[in-house]
């Protein structure tokens, strides 16, 4: 396969298409495209397209006009978390080398890699920002020194997939799309009650301003961190939800998988763990605000009736 | 009083000289004695212009955006154009009192040691922020993309926290004690695992007993360090040593950074406004003065950073405080009236202790 199929996202592949195949799509390729987004959001992997030719392109390049005229921010980052994951595991976990494609998927995503025996040097800088979000990607338990992080294959891999969701994820809203994109998205959008997350009521200000916080990214669905997860799960079950709607508000993940999301909120009713303190809050960076409180939970408490803006 | 400060401080102005770099790029505050910032969003021509208005018109208090931006004096803050940022260190004492930033400092020198060793950040300054703690700027023009996760990524790692020294042990067989071979960091490994190999065989050779007595017979001891040396951690006899995992906790307690003055909420703002170093300080009258790391230790936080004059000025005192300041040492009585030099007059009445009798 030419790496521009492979990897539609980059700059190669975007030469390759032709713009005028954009202003009139063909149909089929719209129904190609509308399928993609559909089995994305049910499955959570984006089948890749395994065929030579422009087709492929056209069609990944459709999906996102559809998503940047929906800019439904859980649409985006629920497809392009599948797509990075579905590239992840149908190409680059199967490499064996850092070869000339990796090579040049890594130029492409402003990933700076210098081999060095069998190491992977990385700039620092670069790593911060495409480092995968799990505490086996800690700075810590890798190799820093004078400026460089020093991978293993396989982490360079998981960076180089970490790469492919920021460049996806970061998508500008286009309202003016041809009228074939627009009908793709009325299709989409009344498909959507089934497969876009249940909503949940939430009165934000009773919830101290920590919380509130990471409720309001998860309503902009953005990807959580393991401890701001961990953090809201075993706050809600402190204050009394329901196994149920804890897994419901958590569907908002982009990410989001229905047995793991159990599992581990079963796994905290189980062992009824207590609420963080507001000094291990702010130890994992989730304090957010001076409440002058030692526990989240004191908040209502404290501040339930006052006026939001005097905290 | 007001005046008086102002004149005191215009006076200092004169012959300091702000540290601010790329002046026209940020965002500028400034604070009165009621509002530390009051005013927001001003901008400056160049680093002469700004010289002028500390001369001139002289706030108590001046603050930067570690922000760089296309339109800083723009509004809202979006209409500003983000363009980068420096990274910021922002480390305080619990209160103001010279025992207190003394703590400070150590935990200051270890994170500079760390940024040297690990981020070899380039453009760097150090300064006290003139009241009771440390800034430290990093200007490096490769950290200032960064966003506020990745910098809070970043301060967990200066902080060691969330360090969990098992996860530095091959995950396949850490728990597996049968395996012949329990693959682990190598005293020449670079970064924390390194280090705590380091620190293992450090504390074999001085306090064995403190990991097991087993290690203190010297033909164990050695045959387990020649096996870390390797990275295989697996060279003991685990029918008397039980649980080495959860004995290393006592290595990974000592690898630890710990620098929890460290405050995070300042590293990950990317909008913040800081003060602006060498300027003064509206809560003290100190300068925020500059300091080369090799000073660090012997810096005298109510010493060095006074810059104000010692002409003598009347005040009233408010309260009992016992102050030492630069060359002035004493207890002050409540109702009091005394003499002092004015950089103490100054501290007095900033910080409510005294009110000005005449200038």
């Amino acid at each position: 396969m030419r790496f521009e199929v492979k990897f539609p996202f980059t700059q190669s592949a975007k030469k390759w298409v032709n713009e005028e195949s954009l202003i009139n799509p063909k149909p089929s390729l719209v129904q190609r495209a509308i399928d993609l987004i559909i089995a994305s959001l049910k499955k959570g992997r984006f089948p890749i397209m395994k065929e030579e030719g422009k087709e492929a392109i056209l069609v990944f390049y459709i999906v996102r006009l559809i998503l940047s005229y929906m800019n439904n921010s859980y649409l985006t980052n629920r497809v392009s978390i599948a797509y990075s994951k579905s590239v992840y595991e149908e190409i680059i976990s199967k490499k064996d080398e850092f070869d000339e494609e990796l090579r040049r998927l890594c130029r492409e995503l402003s990933l700076r890699i210098e081999e060095e025996s069998k190491k992977y040097r990385i700039p620092v800088e670069d790593y911060l920002t495409f480092s995968p979000d799990s505490p086996d990607y800690y700075l810590y338990y890798l190799e820093v020194s004078k400026g460089y992080v020093f991978l293993n294959f396989h982490q360079l891999k998981r960076v180089i997939q970490e790469a492919i969701t920021k460049r996806l994820i970061n998508l500008k809203h286009l309202e003016n799309v041809p009228d074939e994109i627009k009908k793709a998205a009325k299709r989409i959008q009344a498909s959507l009650p089934s497969l876009q997350p249940k909503r949940v009521k939430v009165k934000m200000d009773e919830y101290p301003p920590c919380i509130s916080k990471i409720m309001d990214d998860l309503f902009k669905h953005k990807n959580l961190s393991h401890y701001a997860r961990w953090a809201l799960a075993v706050f809600l079950f402190n204050i009394g939800w329901s196994k149920e709607s804890i897994i419901r508000l958590f569907s908002n993940l982009p990410d989001f998988s229905e047995k793991i999301t159990r599992y581990q909120v079963e796994h905290i009713f189980r062992k009824g763990y207590k609420m963080l303190s507001c000094d291990k809050m702010a130890l994992y960076g989730l304090c957010i605000s001076k409440c002058g409180l030692k526990n989240p939970l004191e908040y209502k408490k404290a501040y339930g009736k006052l006026d939001k803006k005097k905290v | 009083m007001e005046s008086w400060i102002r004149k005191k401080f215009r006076e200092a102005y004169k012959k300091l000289h702000h540290l601010a770099t790329e002046v026209s790029k940020r965002e500028f505050g400034i604070g009165n004695l009621t509002k530390k910032i009051y005013k927001r969003h001003m901008a400056f021509v160049d680093e002469e212009d700004l010289q002028h208005y500390l001369e001139v018109e002289t706030p108590f208090y001046i603050s930067h955006s570690v922000a760089y931006y296309k339109k800083p004096s723009a509004t809202p803050m979006e209409a500003k154009g983000w363009e980068g940022a420096d990274l910021v260190f922002d480390l305080d004492a619990e209160s103001h009192s010279k025992e207190a930033i003394n703590k400070v400092k150590e935990d200051l020198i270890n994170l500079i040691d760390l940024v040297n060793d690990y981020l070899d950040a380039k453009d760097t300054l150090i300064v006290f922020s003139g009241n009771r703690g440390f800034h430290f700027h990093i200007r490096d023009k490769r950290f200032r993309k960064l966003g506020t996760d990745e910098r809070l990524k970043l301060i967990e790692f200066l902080k060691g926290e969330k360090f969990d020294h098992k996860k530095l042990f091959d995950v396949y067989n850490r728990f597996n004690l049968d395996s012949e071979v329990l693959l682990g960091p190598k005293p020449s490994d670079l970064g924390f695992g390194g280090l705590f190999a380091r620190e293992t065989i450090n504390l074999l050779n001085k306090e064995p007993q403190k990991l097991h007595r087993y290690f203190k017979e010297k033909e164990n001891r050695e045959r387990f360090i020649k096996g870390i040396k390797e990275g295989n951690w697996n060279r003991y006899d685990k029918r008397r040593v039980k649980n080495l995992m959860d004995r290393l906790d006592v290595v990974a307690k000592r690898v630890h950074i710990f620098s929890l003055s460290i405050d995070s909420g300042v590293t990950q703002d990317i909008t913040k406004l800081i003060r602006v170093p060498g300027s003064l300080h509206g809560s003290t009258g100190f300068w925020v003065m500059p300091i080369k790391k090799s000073r660090i230790e012997e810096f005298d936080p109510f010493y060095d950073p006074v810059v104000i004059d010692e002409e003598p000025v009347k005040v009233k005192m408010i309260q009992s405080v016992f102050i030492n300041i630069k060359d002035f040492k004493g207890k002050l009585k409540k109702e009091e009236i005394v003499k002092v030099p004015s950089y103490v007059g100054v501290y007095l009445i900033l910080k409510n202790y005294s009110l000005l009798l005449d200038g």
